[in-house]
């Protein structure tokens, strides 16, 4: 599928200075986007859901979550 | 990736065509396909896009729009109930040089005079149509699933236009196109437009997420507070219990020493011994009493009747003589005495004679005043007599029964005087029995035997109804933590949730940042490829100085006076401009596409078409190019400038007959 991907894009995410998980998750969500549009469907929550709550964990054990992190729109 | 060659099968005016296009070698990867207005050039990329996407995206002319797909010739030519197809077969080539065959076909069939399409039934394109793709996989040709989508992972759709594009529309790219589209296209082309939408939808999804997170506020607190009470009831209850076992048990302790005591005992069951020795004196003492007064009762009797036995002869004598004058019927008299007054007072006798003072016979009178009189002295005498001898009758009566009395009376005595005895022995007996005992210590032993049983038994309840009361709080604290449980979910869940909201919020910012910078990134990079592009196009290298794209997209053209200069633009400039432009966007893009150009130089004069020559080649370095030209944009200059880039060159032949028009791709000469 890769091949297929403006190279830009990932490797901006991969060369940017965000956390792995962080950059891992926008490949992924970036890869869903481009097979959901190329395959012209939009049933994105499912797959979303999963890869959040995977990275999701990943990162905050990198960041370490802390009780003063606040959640915009809370 | 390279278009090997297209097979036309009754699509539009090629009935049956075939275009093999330059692909061997890469310095001549320019395919020259030369037709006069009208002939079929732009129905080329009509049969690519309807072979790829089913839709013909480059129906420009508005005469074309009402003309059926397939070949008119070869409709004609069909029999009534007869099948035919279009077909548009579109070889390539990938970066490993692997065969690729997408197909296309759509039935068609001729009646009543009229043609009619027929879906095949597995179609998902709006025209009922069937596509297909083959791919060289190990020497074989063989169906790949899902050809839509692999496909669509090559060239996508929505991006169609930057490689596949008609020249002459390009003069109006910027006058038709604003900013916000040209936008639109960089984020498409460069797919940044994915980005945007996964950051959408990631703020869909951290949405959703926030809404999750909503009422997922804890109890547990509480629960924890309710379920530390009734463990302190618990704990306190079972200390209770604690203390009253130990009761309990000292209870049962003194229980069995007094028990103990009591055995060792001689005298078993002092208290019963008491108790019927107190019985049994007042027994005997209401005993003697009854003694007292039966004694007194007999002796009253014998005085009130045993008198009466002495009298016995001369009342049986009386009785004698007054049954004999009863027996000579001297009594009772014949007559009463008021009945005879009540005949004289009424005057008139049983008989109906007259016997009142009046009557003239005073005889029946007389007889009856004497009788009157006479009556007068019999009738008292039987009346006494009479009284008399019932009076005698029941003394003799009670005579009769006095030895039968007397014998009850008797009987009463022994009774009485027996039972005393009884009560006196036993009595006696419990004496004789405690004799030399002390009874009170024994009494106070069995007291507090009682008095330790009962106080075992009551702990023995109250330590079982504590233990119910244990059980129902152990009930309600299970209860609780069942609740609890679900709460420490909750609670966990909301912690969940939170955490997955700060990375969706890092995750943001970090999708925004980064496509922001691709996308300063790519206009700057856009915006230097086509000045780069524009001015080695450009034949009036000194009139223009800059060309720039501001952040919103809007391209500027910087005329030598240091003014806007793209109002000046010649319809050719702006063209060049547009192809500069569009060239760019396809550099940007990252995807290796074959590039097809309907009149590319449509609109630009004689010299600097010469110029575009010269420089396109270049310009599309590395790219597989086909330019679909007319004769005049194809002038002999031209030719000549793009000669060593072209691999092959075509023309098409548009031949008209009765039947129909058709065109056929020949060599060019």
């Amino acid at each position: 599928m890769s091949e297929n991907v403006n190279k830009r894009i990932l490797d901006n995410i991969k060369n940017s200075q965000y956390s792995d998980s962080i950059k891992e998750f926008l490949t992924k969500i970036f890869l869903i986007e481009l097979e959901a549009s190329e395959k012209y469907k939009s049933n994105y929550a499912k797959r979303y859901d999963i890869e959040i709550r995977k990275y999701a964990d990943s990162y905050n054990l990198e960041n370490g979550l802390s009780e003063e992190s606040e959640v915009s729109g809370c | 990736m390279l278009i090997e060659k297209i097979n036309f099968i009754n699509f539009r005016q090629y009935k049956d065509e075939t275009i093999e296009f330059a692909t061997n070698d890469p310095e001549k990867n320019f395919t020259i396909i030369q037709g006069s207005n009208g002939s079929g050039k732009t129905n080329i990329l009509n049969a690519i896009t309807w072979c790829f996407y089913a839709k013909e995206l480059h129906l420009l002319k508005e005469k074309y729009k009402g003309l059926p797909i397939y070949n008119l010739m070869a409709a004609k030519q069909l029999k009534p109930g007869q099948i035919g197809y279009v077909e548009v077969k579109i070889h390539m080539r990938d970066e490993d040089n692997g065969l690729m065959i997408f197909s296309r076909r759509l039935k068609f069939k001729k009646e009543n005079d009229k043609i009619i399409f027929i879906r095949y039934p597995e179609s998902e394109a709006d025209d009922g149509s069937d596509f297909r793709m083959m791919r060289l996989i190990n020497k074989d040709m063989k169906e790949i699933a899902d050809p839509e989508y692999i496909l669509s992972m090559m060239i996508p759709q929505p991006i169609e236009e930057y490689f596949f594009f008609d020249g002459e529309r390009l003069d109006d790219y910027f006058t038709e196109l604003s900013g916000e589209r040209i936008k639109e296209a960089v984020f498409n082309i460069s797919q940044l437009g994915l980005l945007e939408k996964a950051t959408k939808h990631l703020e869909d999804r951290k949405r959703f997420f926030l809404q999750d997170a909503k009422g997922l506020g804890s109890q547990a607190e509480d629960l924890r507070k309710k379920q530390d009470a009734y463990s302190a009831s618990l704990k306190e209850l079972k200390e209770q219990i604690d203390i009253k076992m130990d009761q309990k048990n000292k209870a049962a302790d003194y229980e069995s020493e007094y028990s103990e005591k009591l055995r060792n005992c001689p005298i078993k069951n002092i208290s019963e011994l008491e108790n019927d020795r107190i019985t049994a004196t007042i027994k005997l003492e209401k005993l003697k009493q009854d003694a007292v007064s039966h004694e007194k009762e007999k002796t009253e009797y014998l005085l009130e009747d045993g008198i009466k036995i002495f009298a016995w002869k001369p009342i049986k004598e009386t009785l004698r003589l007054i049954d004999g004058k009863k027996e000579a019927g001297d009594i009772p008299t014949k007559y009463k005495r008021y009945f005879l007054d009540n005949l004289l007072k009424d005057g008139i006798c049983i008989c109906g004679s007259d016997i009142s003072e009046l009557a003239l016979n005073q005889e029946h009178r007389q007889k009856i005043l004497k009788l009157q009189r006479e009556c007068n002295e019999i009738t008292n005498l039987s009346e006494q007599l009479m009284q008399l001898h019932a009076d005698l009758r029941s003394i003799l009566r009670e005579i009769d029964a006095f030895p039968k009395k007397q014998k009850l009376l008797a009987d009463k005595t022994n009774g009485l005087e027996n039972s005393i005895r009884e009560n006196t022995s036993k009595l006696q007996r419990i004496n004789n029995e405690i004799a030399g005992t002390d009874v009170e210590q024994i009494k106070e032993w069995e007291h507090k035997l009682k008095e330790y049983r009962s106080s075992k038994e009551r702990y023995i309840e109250e330590i079982a109804e504590d233990k119910i009361r244990i059980k129902a709080i152990n009930d309600k604290i299970a209860g609780l933590g069942k609740d609890l449980e679900k709460e420490l979910k909750k609670e966990k869940k909301h912690e969940e949730l939170r955490k997955i909201l700060v990375f969706c919020d890092e995750s943001l910012r970090a999708a925004n940042g980064i496509k922001n910078g691709i996308m300063d990134m790519l206009r700057k990079e856009i915006e230097e490829k086509t000045k780069i592009q524009f001015f080695n196009l450009i034949w009036k290298k000194e009139t223009y100085k800059d060309v720039k794209i501001n952040e919103n997209y809007d391209v500027s053209i910087l005329h030598e006076s240091g003014e806007e200069g793209f109002g000046t633009l010649s319809a050719g400039e702006r063209q060049v401009l547009a192809l500069s432009f569009m060239a760019a966007l396809n550099s940007v893009s990252g995807f290796n596409v074959p590039i097809i150009i309907d009149t590319p130089l449509g609109n630009i004069s004689k010299e600097p078409k010469k110029n575009i020559a010269s420089n396109l080649p270049n310009y599309l370095k590395g790219k597989q190019v086909t330019m679909l030209v007319t004769e005049e944009e194809y002038s002999l200059e031209v030719r000549e400038r793009l000669r060593e880039r072209v691999g092959r060159e075509y023309k098409i032949k548009f031949e008209e007959t009765s039947d129909g028009s058709q065109a056929k791709v020949i060599p060019y000469e």
